[in-house]
């Protein structure tokens, strides 16, 4: 029986907006377990990185968690000291963010970032630092001699996205967040860095949360998949369960939406009804006006992220006991 | 034979970036070369990676921009050598559809004070109240009922998809042959993709409209180019041209192989067994620093003797296929 390393319990967060409180993760449980690569899935505005910005307690400025807790390999996070939080973070988890590449300090060469990145949390001479830096940066396939001496300027976007890999790694977290690390990128580098990331896995063995709204890139990628929607997750289900037998009526309609390069083009479908207003979502399940399977119960309460059979879980009442 | 709505003839655009005290100045070759056409009523699906100049060649067919060299002829005239009164026709009948909507939509205006104003500039109406008709004509085609709730809003209270869908309707109000989407899907949610697409095709079909779609995405290019043709383009000049099915289930140019390979794919058994190509080189070459001959070579993994002598030129190779590539001539 695998082991939980993170547990996310009645999690939830709003944000203070001008029509009112958005709230951007409702009431979420979930696991996630030691050594597996789960892929957090869901468009633009479901709360997915606001969730997993909340597993290390970081929370946009005009927004709060409300409820819930976070618990590390069993350990509470939102009660953690400041100085238990700062081992917290880069130590025990790292984050690879969208953007992460310009946070870069241009007048820095990478191997100062490394430094830097090491003495922020431990006292380590620096030729041990060297030695590190030198393995991680040929782990990510970079020229790793040459590279420690560049600055920001004189690496090409996918180059900076291996440097910030290899920057998270430096102190051997236990799990890795990665948020749609891939959006920058082209095509090619994107591909190769979707291999990079499961080499690491595979060879170092850290469990690793990948958040996207791209379903080629986690079905390239994740072990597991969690299906978000407007604040909650609906679906959890390893990687071909999701793709070739999708439980919940949005799991596969969105599915079902993506033209891609392969299967029948005549297969595509929209998924019908408008955009729910994420300030005044519907009530019952939020899903229901856009649901074809939809009753009475839908419209009232919302469901419950259920087992229904084999670790699979859904949030919907066609899954409910009777 | 009839000839081509749009025809783009050795096409080249070159900018010039950088001078000033800091350094010299260079000139980058955004489109290189570029020769093909478009027939009446026709899609085209024109892909290629951000920075490969596909958005400039877009803006080129529609006089947007001018050629550094080449012609761009619509309907066989080249339309740099129209009078004011041809290049205004000429203009109406050439659209645009922007990847942001707001390119399109002046947050400042209502709905109905950005549909109006091309309307009234090339006469398809006479006068206010026609205008107020036509205009919610054009929102009912576009989805968007009852028209009077949408006239009179501002962008702000608008969803993306709302929004583009308003785009589309100010570009066909003026009764266009053609249309360029540029990247008109791709600031959408996936799933919202799809309904922009079936739109633009419904009335592609209904007003006979050619239609040059530029994107990067090959599952959407596959989707709203299933009929027509497909170009694919890397730092400035075609590399393949050919059926948009062919091309996608059978890609000749070594670059078009990989870059398909590498797409990602929505399926877990088909994208962990894929293996992953080999490539040279992961670094795009700097469109100051191209390489000579193919422009390709420095990543080809078959790159020969002659990839940097000479630059290949777009052969035949098939049916109705296309490929400048030195392995095939």
């Amino acid at each position: 029986m695998a082991e939980v390393l993170v547990s996310i319990r009645g999690l939830t967060i709003e944000f203070r907006v001008p029509r009112g409180i958005l709230r951007a993760v409702d009431e979420v449980n979930l696991d996630i377990y030691k050594g597996e690569i789960l892929g957090l899935v869901g468009e633009s505005g479901c709360g997915k990185s606001v969730l997993a910005h909340a597993i290390i307690k970081q929370v946009d400025p005009n927004g709060y968690i409300k409820s819930g807790k976070v618990f590390f390999e069993g350990k509470d996070v939102f009660s953690m000291s400041e100085e238990e939080l700062r081992r917290f973070r880069w130590k025990d988890v790292a984050i690879i963010f969208q953007g992460a590449q310009n946070a870069l300090n241009p007048v820095m060469h990478v191997f100062d970032h490394m430094v830097d990145t090491v003495l922020d949390h431990e006292k380590i001479p620096k030729k041990s630092i060297l030695e590190r830096s030198l393995d991680l940066l040929k782990m990510v396939r970079l020229d790793a001699e040459r590279v420690l001496k560049l600055y920001p300027h004189e690496l090409s976007g996918g180059m900076k996205q291996r440097v910030i890999s290899a920057m998270s790694l430096l102190l051997n977290p236990k799990f890795l967040i990665l948020d749609e690390p891939t959006s920058s990128l082209d095509v090619l580098t994107q591909k190769y860095f979707l291999r990079l990331i499961r080499d690491i896995h595979d060879k170092m063995g850290i469990t690793m949360l990948f958040i996207t709204h791209d379903l080629g890139c986690v079905a390239e990628v994740a072990d597991r998949i969690a299906v978000m929607y407007l604040a909650n997750i609906i679906e959890v289900g390893n990687a071909e369960e999701i793709f070739y037998d999708p439980k919940h009526p949005y799991t596969a309609a969105l599915i079902r939406s993506i033209p891609s390069t392969i299967g029948k083009i005549g297969d595509v479908k929209p998924i019908p009804g408008p955009i729910p207003d994420p300030v005044l979502p519907p009530p019952g399940c939020r899903f229901h006006p856009r649901c074809q399977y939809a009753f009475d119960k839908c419209r009232k309460e919302k469901p419950d992220l259920i087992n229904i059979g084999n670790g699979r879980l859904a949030a919907c009442h066609l899954f409910s006991q009777k | 034979m009839s000839q081509a709505l749009i025809s783009v003839e050795n096409v080249s655009k070159v900018f010039s970036v950088g001078g000033g005290v800091f350094g010299k100045k260079k000139s980058i070759c955004a489109v290189d070369d570029v020769s093909f056409q478009i027939n009446e009523g026709e899609t085209v699906a024109l892909v290629g990676e951000s920075g490969c100049g596909k958005s400039t060649l877009g803006r080129l067919t529609l006089g947007i921009l001018q050629p550094t060299s080449g012609r761009i002829l619509f309907r066989g005239r080249d339309i740099w050598r129209l009078n004011r009164s041809e290049f205004k026709e000429f203009r109406r009948n050439a659209q645009i559809i922007h990847q942001d909507p707001y390119d399109t939509l002046n947050p400042m205006r209502t709905i109905y004070q950005s549909l109006s104003p091309p309307l009234l500039h090339y006469k398809i109406v006479r006068n206010r109240k026609e205008c107020w008709e036509k205009a919610s004509e054009l929102l009912e085609m576009v989805g968007l009922a009852p028209p009077e709730d949408f006239l009179q809003r501002y962008p702000a209270r608008l969803s993306g998809g709302q929004m583009q869908r308003i785009a589309i309707a100010r570009a066909i109000s003026v009764n266009p042959s053609f249309i360029v989407a540029d990247e008109a899907v791709s600031m959408l949610d996936a799933s919202l993709r799809i309904e922009i697409l079936d739109l633009l095709l419904d009335l592609k079909r209904k007003f006979n409209m050619a239609c040059l779609f530029i994107t990067h995405d090959f599952g959407v290019a596959r989707y709203f180019a299933r009929d027509g043709r497909i170009l694919v383009m890397y730092l400035g000049s075609i590399v393949e041209v050919g059926p948009t099915e062919d091309v996608i289930l059978d890609p000749i140019h070594p670059y078009t192989k990989i870059l398909l390979d590498c797409v990602p794919i929505p399926d877990p058994k088909i994208a962990r067994s894929k293996g992953i190509p080999y490539i040279k080189s992961l670094e795009i070459p700097s469109l100051t620093n191209v390489p000579v001959g193919c422009k390709f070579r420095t990543r080809c993994p078959y790159e020969k003797d002659v990839c940097s002598q000479k630059k290949p030129e777009l052969k035949p190779a098939g049916r109705e296929r296309f490929v400048a590539c030195h392995m095939f001539s």
